[in-house]
């Protein structure tokens, strides 16, 4: 189990690496381009219609590769009343529970993702931008997001159940 | 299927899964199990939510208000409110409803705002003698400014769901900004009547304050007037108001390194992925509310009850609390919104009444726990337990509810500047 955990972990941050850069590149892109919108409107008196239609267009590649990071920084929105209430033990007993469903839901989205992505491009639909992109390019960015977040899925339900196989050894 | 994925999804959400994953699940299950809809419709539909223009201006007032931290605006912005009425009884309380003011006025994260006057202004309000819990309860009520004053993510986040224009859902939020803000400084105003400061800043020092401050001050100007004289769209209000920020961060106060923006840039991601993967996944509930006519079916059945006007702010008011006490605010409008809408458009009531109305309520759950994010990030820059500083919520609770009362029985606080543009 460790052997696994230690190469899924190896993957997981240069995934995470990957992930931090690109979302980062595509935020300062949507400040430029839409700054450039208006600046060019202003000077041109008519601008550029992409500096407005790509933003949204990068959105989804910004949101869903920083699922499996975020998961694993306990960012994601969720209730917290339980775990709050429960000892350490019951805790843990919790988040395998949590990665199970995390697992569980990461593949039911793969998989109806890359569906989606096959019939887009079958389509073989453009954006409606001046720049001709196929649309699938965007659809891609959700089965990617949830293999990412399938990958830190496992590697926290692993770590989860090494820590319950081990209590003591973690408690030292 | 559809009482097994409720009851699925509530268990689920009980064990503590990921909000967004909630809803994409249980969404889900009920529309291509129970209702036959294939994947790429759902998918499209939620990337088609995702990708609407307005909702783009959400990631870049967040990036405003980091600029604006990160660049030592927001510093200034603090020293400026402390300068005006620091010296007042409560003074450095009420330097914080202002300054949250000012902040709330270029950035649209409450958490930014928390953090951005907290970790000023906390210490030295401490350190005057003002009891830590008061002073974290109330950073996370006068924060929640951010969700009432223009630019605010709440109203984009409703503009994107009802398909009001942004400027007026803005203008919606101008006077029931100004009047919470009246109603937390009454409140401190008299809790902390016996806390005053020795120095009184002198004319010079406050002149000095007010010129640090300008370029900060300028922020709110560029996006509000931007969009309001029709020079600019709310997406590129905010996106010239970041760079904006960038520029008086690094020229005029050189403060901001090329470190800060990046860490900047990818904080942006990092809240923005964590709203946006709820707003994808609620899509879900979205299409499969609109499949079902639930909407309508509601509208029936609370017509057929005999449903007035005054019934559907007493459903709104008591289901916002109690989603808001275990959701945050996010997640709550994407619940809830489309069918209050629809709901208010039957009743002949003003859909910007009812954002007013539906904020003050879902707000107040920004500091009752369990989940009171807006208290847990104000204990973090107080270095404080977050339980110490329950005992203060039950005051601002009440703030709460009379502030959201008041807004029941004043529809005009929120529709008559909409009303002007």
């Amino acid at each position: 189990m460790t052997a696994a955990l230690n190469a899924l972990r190896l993957v997981n941050a240069a995934l995470e690496r990957a992930a931090a850069a690109l979302s980062s590149c595509i935020a300062a892109a949507m400040v430029l381009a839409l700054t450039l919108s208006a600046v060019t409107r202003y000077v041109s008196g008519t601008g550029y219609d992409w500096f407005v239609e790509l933003p949204p267009a990068l959105v989804p590649w910004m949101v869903f590769p920083l699922l499996g990071p975020l998961l694993r920084s306990g960012a994601h929105i969720k209730v917290d009343l339980l775990p709050a209430m429960l000892g350490a033990r019951a805790g843990l007993w919790l988040r395998l529970c949590v990665y199970t469903a995390m697992i569980l839901g990461s593949a039911v989205f793969l998989q109806a993702g890359n569906e989606a992505v096959a019939l887009f491009r079958r389509l073989g639909q453009m954006m409606e931008l001046e720049l001709a992109i196929p649309i699938w390019w965007m659809y891609l960015a959700f089965p990617t997001g949830f293999a990412i977040l399938a990958l830190f899925s496992i590697e926290l339900w692993l770590e989860t159940a090494r820590d319950l196989l081990r209590p003591a050894e973690r408690a030292r | 299927m559809n009482a097994a994925a409720t009851l699925a999804s509530m268990a689920a959400l009980l064990l503590s899964v990921p909000v967004f994953m909630v809803f994409g699940l249980g969404s889900a299950g009920v529309a291509i199990l129970g209702m036959n809809l294939p994947w790429s419709t759902l998918i499209q539909v939620s990337f088609g939510a995702m990708t609407k223009h307005v909702l783009i201006a959400v990631p870049l007032f967040i990036f405003t208000g980091l600029m604006m931290l990160r660049g030592g605006a927001a510093e200034r912005l603090v020293r400026l409110a402390t300068a005006l009425v620091g010296h007042w009884p409560g003074g450095l309380g009420l330097a914080m409803i202002l300054a949250m003011g000012f902040f709330a006025a270029f950035c649209g994260s409450i958490l930014a705002a928390i953090t951005a006057v907290g970790t000023i202004m906390i210490p030295q309000m401490v350190k005057q003698g003002y009891p830590k819990p008061f002073v974290i309860v109330l950073a996370a009520s006068a924060a929640f400014l951010e969700a009432l004053i223009p630019p605010s993510n709440a109203a984009i986040l409703f503009s994107a769901l009802t398909d009001v224009p942004v400027s007026r859902t803005f203008a919606a939020g101008v006077l029931p900004g100004f009047a919470l803000m009246g109603l937390l400084s009454v409140v401190v105003a008299w809790k902390c009547r016996n806390f005053r400061s020795a120095e009184r800043a002198s004319p010079q020092e406050r002149l000095s304050a007010l010129r640090a401050a300008i370029p900060g001050l300028m922020t709110p100007v560029i996006i509000l007037g931007g969009i309001y004289a029709g020079l600019l769209s709310p997406s590129e209000s905010a996106a010239v108001a970041g760079v904006w920020a960038i520029l008086i961060g690094a020229l005029v106060h050189r403060e901001l390194t090329l470190r800060g923006v990046i860490s900047a840039l990818y904080e942006t991601a990092r809240i923005t992925a964590v709203i946006f993967a709820i707003i994808a996944m609620a899509t879900f509930l979205s299409v499969v509310l609109t499949y079902s006519q639930a909407p309508q079916k509601l509208i029936a059945l609370f017509t057929g009850m005999g449903g007035t006007p005054m019934a559907f702010w007493l459903a709104v008011a008591v289901i916002c609390l109690i989603l808001g006490t275990f959701v945050e605010i996010v997640p709550v409008f994407y619940l809830t919104v489309p069918v209050f809408a629809a709901l208010a458009a039957s009743l002949g009531l003003d859909v910007l009444h009812l954002y007013v109305v539906f904020v003050a309520f879902a707000g107040i759950g920004m500091i009752t726990p369990p989940v009171c994010v807006g208290v847990y990030t104000a204990a973090g820059v107080a270095e404080e337990s977050p339980e110490k500083a329950f005992r203060e919520v039950p005051l601002f609770v009440v703030v709460g509810l009379v502030f959201g009362t008041a807004m029941i029985f004043l529809p005009g606080a929120a529709t008559w500047l909409p009303g002007l543009l």
